[in-house]
């Protein structure tokens, strides 16, 4: 059972991931696309909790802690560089 | 008992995977960019909550959903700080006074 729903979960997150990469590429500012790579991680971080509670791997739960922070630390930046350089 | 805890965690994950399929779709939808950002950190957390949740529940131990909950803590403290900063910066990039005369 647990197969099906994870094999479920996957897909609907790989549309997701799909339609968040063509609002990335029709993004008219630099914000929206910082917005759209957010909202990709977090879709990523998603996918790795659904592969943990697939396969049960000790290393996935790692990968998933280390992508968190990486996430916050992008974002952080393109922020900080929207506000000091003043445009977008 | 067993049976019943796959039927929670199954339900989980399908209704965290639904919840980021909706955020994709909003923020296609959407074209300002506040909205944006409301929308898409919407799934960052709850969405996270409930996968992590869902992941639990199949887990034996509590060796690898230790380190599952230290990312959902982490995702909470710095979701809402990164979404805030982004909307800072493009509020006070919106609102650039006129040029003095």
């Amino acid at each position: 059972m647990i197969e099906v729903v994870t094999t479920v979960a996957l897909v609907v997150l790989g549309v997701a991931g799909l339609l968040v990469l063509v609002a990335v590429l029709r993004a008219r500012r630099l914000a929206d696309r910082a917005v759209g790579v957010d909202l990709f991680t977090s879709l990523l971080l998603n996918a790795l909790a659904v592969g943990v509670a697939r396969t049960g791997r000790d290393e996935l739960a790692i990968l998933l802690v280390v992508l968190t922070l990486l996430g916050f630390v992008g974002t952080t930046t393109v922020a900080r560089y929207i506000e000091r350089r003043g445009t977008t | 008992m067993n049976a019943v805890l796959d039927v929670v965690s199954a339900a989980m994950l399908l209704a965290g995977s639904v919840l980021a399929l909706v955020a994709a779709v909003g923020v296609v939808r959407n074209d300002d960019t506040f909205v944006r950002i409301h929308i898409a950190t919407k799934p960052a957390t709850l969405s996270l909550a409930l996968m992590v949740g869902g992941a639990v529940l199949q887990m034996p131990g509590w060796e690898t959903g230790a380190k599952l909950v230290v990312a959902l803590v982490l995702q909470f403290v710095t979701t809402p700080v990164a979404s805030h900063l982004l909307g800072r910066a493009v509020h006070r990039d919106e609102a650039v006074p006129e040029a003095p005369h």
